[in-house]
């Protein structure tokens, strides 16, 4: 008699477990699946963001190119320098967001107008204070000018979402 | 660790003369840039300065920059008797010459007017 009445708690106590461990799965999946929606969901507002953030910076950048552009052609190197400096650091903090945000393609191309515009500097410091007619302004405004239709074109890309 | 540049400017110079580099002008006169890898020469020869005037400026470069266009590292040459100044001028020679096409224009014309008879 005692032996058939703990043969049948024993089979309750593994149903039992049985249920217990199905329940703890579920719920272990319930909170993981809202885990990772919260995830995915806050990943998804920072993309939209820094889209947001870099409209707004594409835009400031292509004024900042053509402010660059009229200081060479009136031969103010100092200031030319000093937003070219200004502008290349906004660009590598560009560059290193969008790698973030998996937007390689657009970080990738930012890197040559980033060596360009640090070569320009250079060559711009060796023009100072009196061999500003060793300058090659066509070269620094070109330049300047595919750094110009490259913002145009990310700027045009990040309202359209299709960055 | 030492670099080993020396070597860096006769792989140059071989590289340049067989025109498997692409020079260009760059921002500043008598200057040519190319990229190399991840970074950028620039090869400079300033034939008008005054050679009275020795140490004032140098005469021949080559400058090494990084990926962000920052100048790392710069051979330059202030006299004609500067050990490394034949060879840069080599390969300022070379990328003018690649740049302006001057081979090529040249043989075009000598067949061209070999054609006219």
């Amino acid at each position: 008699m005692d032996t058939t009445l703990e043969y049948w708690f024993s089979i309750a106590g593994s149903i039992a477990s049985i249920i217990g461990i199905v329940l703890t799965y579920r719920q272990v999946k319930a909170v993981k699946k809202v885990a990772d929606a919260t995830k995915e969901s806050a990943e998804l507002t920072q993309k939209s963001l820094i889209r947001s953030l870099s409209t707004v910076q594409t835009a400031k950048f292509c004024e900042s190119i053509i402010i660059i552009q009229d200081a060479v052609k009136d031969d103010e190197i100092r200031l030319a320098i000093h937003l070219c400096h200004e502008l290349k650091t906004a660009l590598i903090e560009l560059q290193q967001s969008l790698s973030t945000y998996s937007e390689n393609e657009e970080s990738g191309k930012l890197s040559g107008h980033i060596q360009a515009l640090g070569v320009n500097i250079t060559n711009m410091h060796k023009a100072l204070p009196d061999k500003k007619d060793k300058l090659r302004k066509s070269k620094i405004i070109e330049d300047l000018e595919n750094l110009h239709n490259q913002m145009s074109e990310m700027q045009a890309k990040f309202k359209l979402n299709t960055v | 660790m030492e670099f080993n540049y020396n070597s860096l400017i006769k792989e140059i110079k071989e590289k340049s003369y067989a025109g498997l580099i692409s020079w260009v002008p760059s921002s500043y006169n008598s200057t040519y840039q190319a990229e190399v890898g991840k970074g950028i020469i620039m090869v400079m020869l300033d034939l008008e300065q005054d050679n009275n005037n020795p140490f004032d400026e140098p005469i021949a470069s080559l400058t090494f920059h990084n990926d962000r266009g920052e100048a790392f590292h710069s051979i330059n040459c202030y006299t004609f008797v500067d050990p490394l100044y034949e060879d840069i001028k080599d390969i300022y020679e070379a990328a003018h010459n690649s740049y302006m096409k001057i081979d090529e224009t040249l043989q075009s014309m000598i067949e061209d007017l070999n054609t006219r008879r």
